[in-house]
C-alpha cells in the first residue's frame, strides 16, 4: 500500500478554492445560554452572519454554507448531516458561553490531535483581538457532537460568557453591537479561517463602518510641523499623531467620506498614557450642528470609545475636531482614528408604534430630541421599571417605577444633565423586558 | 411489530478482537455477507486484508461508504485538504480510483454502475456525463438516466444526464443529502427537521427525522429521529415509514444512539453514536 501512495501523489495539483460551514448554534426553541438582554441563539446567528460577510470578501473562499440563517430549529444531528452532505473543507460552530454571571474570557474547542487544532487556535487569536478578554485556551472537543460527527476538522468557538454582568452586562454589548462587539468575533473566525487555509484575511472594519485614520485621506491638521508621530501602544493601524497643548491653538480633523445619510455612532481610538489631557476636546459636526465632548486620554485607550449617536448627510459635510484650546497646558494630546458606525437599524427598531396584545411594547418619541416621551402598552397591568442605559451597558437611573394600568401609558423622560449620545430605554416586569434607542440631541 | 435490539454476532467477534476499531465507527455497510466498519480514518471488514488507512493514499478520513446492487462492492470516499480519492473494497482486496483534485462521495445506480463527481464533472464508470456538475453528495435513479442533488441555495435539482439540462424539483425548504427512491421518486431531509417525499410533481411531508435511507427488503422509509440539548445528542432511534401505514417506531433505546442506519434483509445495522460502536436491530415481524 505504500507504494501505491508513492504513485498516487504523483501528478497531484491543489485546488485553490475551499469551502466552509458556519454553524450557529442553538435556535429556534432552544435559546442556549442567556443574558438579561440577549440570548446566545441570537448572539451566534450574528456573529455568523458578520463571518459570512467577511468571507464573502475572500476570493479563495468558494462558498459558505451556514446550518441556519434565522430562528429556527435544527437538530444537532442534521447540523452534522449538513456539512457531511456537502462535503466542506471546513466547520465552524459558533457558541457564547455562560457560567454564574462572575466569569469572562474566550475559548475554542477542536481534536487537539488532528487539522482542527490550527485553526482553533487561530480563531482563538482573533478573539482574544476582539475583546481582549482572558485566554482559556483551546480545548479539547472530541466530546462535542458535533466535532466527532462532523467528518472534516472542526471547531466550536466559545466567544465570551453573555451571562457575564459583575463589571459590565456582556449580554448587553451584544444587544446593541457594543463597539461592533459581533462585528469582531465574526471577523475573528473568518480571519483564523483564511490564515489557516492560507489565504489572505479580509481587512477588519469593513461592515459598514467609515473610519478615518491619521494616515487617511481625510485627516488633516492645522500645521503639521506641530503634529509628531508616534506608534507606541496599539494605535490604530500602527501610527497616530500627538501634540503638546501648550500654545493651546492646534488641532486635528477627521473628515469622513459617508456612504449614506444616516444615523452614525461615532467613536474615537487613542493610545493613553500619563502624560495625556485628561480634557482632551473633540468636537462632532453633525447634521443637527456642533457637539462636544471631553476626552480623558489617560485611561481607556486602544479602544473604540463612543462619544454619542449623531445624525449625518452622506458625503464630507461631517467632521470630528480634536482641539488644543481650553485643554491642560503642557500635556499630550493624540489624534489617532475616528470610527462612523452606522446605527439607523436599531433606531428603525423605536419608531414602530406599540400596539396593544399579547406582549409589552415600546415607542420612544419623538426621536432624535432633546426630550422624549416613552410610550407603554401592556396587556396586562403590572409594575413597571423604566431605566436608561448608556450603550456601554452601565445603568445611568431609573426614570420612573411604579404601577401601570394595561393599555398605554405614558412617562416623559427629559435628559437635563446627560450629553448629546444615544441611550438605551430599558422597560422591564416581573417576567419580561423591552427595550429602544433615544437619540438626545443637544 | 418487534423491537428486540440485539448485537450482531459477527460484530461482538469484531469486538472482542479490535475494540480500538470500533471506538471509532462513524459509519457502516454491507460487504459480501458481512459488514464493513468505517473509521474517521480506518475501513475494517471481515475478508483477507482486513483493514485499510486513509494514510496509506495520502489521505486523511472517510466517508459514506456504500455497497453495490450485488453486495459484494463497497465505495468509500477519501479525502484530505491535498486530493481526494474513491476507494473500491472488495473481500478479498481493495482498488483506489484517483487521486483527484475534488471529488464527490461515490454512488452506485441500479446496473451496479459506479457515479461521483470529481473536479467539476458528473462521472460515470470514471467518464464524464451529463452537465458539469459541482455537488459532493448525488444519487442517480436505478436507470441511471438521472442524477438528484441539493446546489448552493440548498434546492433540490435533478439533472438528465442524456441531456445535461437542469430542474428544480423544490425550493421550498433547505434540502441536503437527497436520494432516489427504486421507483424514481425523491426523499430528501430538510434543516428544519422535516423529511419529504417528491413524486412526479407532488410533495407529501414524510415526518420529523433525519438520515432517511430507502429500506428494500420492507419496501419503506428508513430514519431517524434524535432529540439534543443543543451540545449533545440526548436520544436516537429508529423509525420506519410507508404512505399506507405511516411512521413506525423500529427502536426505543434510551441507552444507544442509533445513527447512520444500513438495512439488510434482516434487519438494520446502526452506529452507537455515544460510544462509537455498531449495533443491529432486527427488522420488524411482517
Amino acid at each position: 500500500m505504500r507504494s501505491l501512495a508513492a504513485s498516487l501523489l504523483i501528478g497531484y495539483s491543489c485546488a485553490a478554492g475551499w469551502t466552509v460551514c458556519l454553524d450557529p448554534g442553538h435556535g429556534g426553541s432552544d435559546p442556549g445560554a442567556s443574558g438579561d438582554w440577549y440570548l446566545e441563539k441570537n448572539a451566534n446567528l450574528d456573529v455568523a452572519n458578520e463571518a459570512a460577510y467577511y468571507l464573502g470578501m475572500v476570493s479563495d473562499c468558494e462558498w459558505v454554507g451556514m446550518t441556519r440563517s434565522g430562528d429556527y430549529d435544527v437538530t444537532l444531528q442534521a447540523r452534522c448531516d449538513y456539512a457531511n452532505q456537502n462535503g466542506f473543507d471546513r466547520y465552524m460552530c459558533i457558541h457564547e458561553n455562560a457560567f454564574d454571571g462572575t466569569v469572562q474570557g474566550s475559548e475554542t474547542y477542536c481534536d487537539l490531535a488532528g487539522t482542527g487544532y490550527d485553526l482553533a487556535t487561530g480563531v482563538l487569536d482573533g478573539i482574544l483581538w476582539a475583546h481582549s478578554y482572558s485566554d482559556r485556551g483551546v480545548k479539547d472537543g472530541t466530546w462535542l457532537y458535533v466535532i466527532a460527527h462532523t467528518d472534516m476538522p472542526a471547531i466550536l468557538g466559545e466567544g465570551t460568557f453573555i451571562d457575564y454582568d459583575t463589571s459590565w452586562d456582556e449580554s448587553y454589548r451584544y444587544y446593541t453591537n457594543w463597539n461592533d462587539h459581533e462585528g469582531r468575533q465574526g471577523w475573528a473566525y473568518a480571519a483564523g479561517l483564511c490564515e489557516h487555509m492560507g489565504s489572505t484575511p479580509p481587512a477588519y472594519g469593513s461592515t459598514g463602518d467609515v473610519i478615518v485614520d491619521n494616515l487617511s485621506a481625510g485627516f488633516t491638521v492645522n500645521s503639521p510641523a506641530e503634529w509628531s508621530s508616534g506608534s507606541y501602544g496599539n494605535p490604530w493601524d500602527g501610527n497616530y499623531r500627538w501634540s503638546m497643548t501648550t500654545n493651546q491653538s492646534d488641532w486635528a480633523r477627521w473628515t469622513p467620506n459617508l456612504p449614506e445619510s444616516g444615523w452614525y455612532e461615532v467613536s474615537v481610538w487613542y493610545v493613553e498614557g500619563t502624560n495625556r489631557a485628561s480634557d482632551a476636546r473633540f468636537t462632532v459636526h453633525h447634521a443637527g450642528g456642533d457637539t462636544e465632548f471631553t476626552v480623558d486620554q489617560t485611561k481607556d485607550g486602544e479602544q473604540w470609545n463612543v462619544l454619542g449617536g449623531f445624525g449625518f448627510d452622506a458625503g464630507s459635510s461631517a467632521w470630528v475636531t480634536l482641539s488644543e484650546t481650553g485643554v491642560t497646558p503642557d500635556k499630550v494630546v493624540i489624534a489617532d482614528a475616528v470610527r462612523f458606525h452606522m446605527t439607523s437599524t436599531g433606531i428603525e427598531e423605536t419608531v414602530s408604534a406599540p400596539m396593544p396584545g399579547d406582549t409589552p411594547g415600546l415607542l420612544i418619541a419623538p426621536n432624535p430630541a432633546s426630550a422624549f416621551m416613552v410610550t407603554l402598552s401592556l396587556p396586562n397591568a403590572c409594575i413597571v421599571s423604566l431605566d436608561l442605559y448608556d450603550l456601554s451597558g452601565r445603568r445611568l437611573e431609573t426614570i420612573s417605577r411604579g404601577f401601570l394600568p394595561a393599555g398605554q401609558s405614558a412617562i416623559p423622560w427629559i435628559p437635563d444633565r446627560y450629553p448629546a449620545a444615544v441611550y438605551i430605554i430599558r422597560a422591564s416586569g416581573e417576567d419580561w423586558s423591552t427595550a429602544g434607542m433615544a437619540v438626545l440631541m443637544e | 411489530m418487534s423491537r428486540r435490539l440485539v448485537l450482531h454476532p459477527l460484530i461482538l467477534i469484531l469486538f472482542a478482537v479490535s475494540r480500538q476499531v470500533f471506538a471509532d465507527a462513524m459509519d457502516v455497510a454491507l460487504l459480501d455477507g458481512g459488514t464493513l466498519i468505517q473509521g474517521r480514518d480506518t475501513l475494517t471488514w471481515e475478508g483477507t486484508e482486513g483493514v485499510f488507512s486513509a494514510s496509506d493514499i495520502g489521505c486523511d478520513r472517510f466517508y459514506q461508504p456504500t455497497t453495490s446492487p450485488n453486495g459484494r462492492t463497497v465505495a468509500v470516499w477519501a479525502g484530505s485538504d491535498s486530493l481526494d480519492c474513491i476507494v473500491i473494497v472488495r473481500r478479498n482486496g481493495v482498488k483506489v480510483l484517483g487521486p483527484y483534485s475534488d471529488a464527490g462521495a461515490p454512488v452506485w445506480d441500479g446496473a451496479g454502475v459506479l457515479w461521483f463527481t470529481a473536479e467539476g464533472s458528473l462521472l460515470r464508470n470514471c467518464t464524464p456525463v451529463g452537465a458539469p456538475l459541482d455537488a459532493y453528495s448525488i444519487s442517480v435513479s436505478r436507470q441511471g438516466d438521472r442524477v438528484v442533488y441539493t446546489d448552493r441555495d440548498d434546492r433540490i435539482m435533478v439533472m438528465s444526464v442524456a441531456t445535461g439540462s437542469v430542474e428544480v424539483v423544490s425550493d421550498d425548504y433547505r434540502f441536503y443529502g437527497p436520494f432516489f427512491t427504486p421507483c424514481g421518486d425523491i426523499v430528501s431531509p430538510s434543516m428544519d427537521g422535516g423529511i419529504w417525499l417528491f413524486s412526479g410533481d407532488a410533495a407529501q411531508y414524510v415526518d420529523q427525522g433525519e438520515q432517511p435511507v430507502w429500506w428494500p427488503s420492507q419496501e419503506c422509509i428508513l430514519f431517524i429521529r434524535t432529540a439534543d440539548d443543543g451540545m449533545q445528542l440526548l436520544s436516537s432511534d429508529l423509525w420506519t415509514w410507508t404512505p399506507e401505514g405511516g411512521s413506525r417506531r423500529l427502536t426505543e433505546t434510551p441507552g444507544l444512539l442509533e445513527t447512520n442506519p444500513t438495512p439488510s434483509d434482516e434487519g438494520v445495522f446502526f452506529v452507537d453514536a455515544a460510544v462509537g460502536s455498531v449495533g443491529f436491530a432486527e427488522a420488524p415481524a411482517p
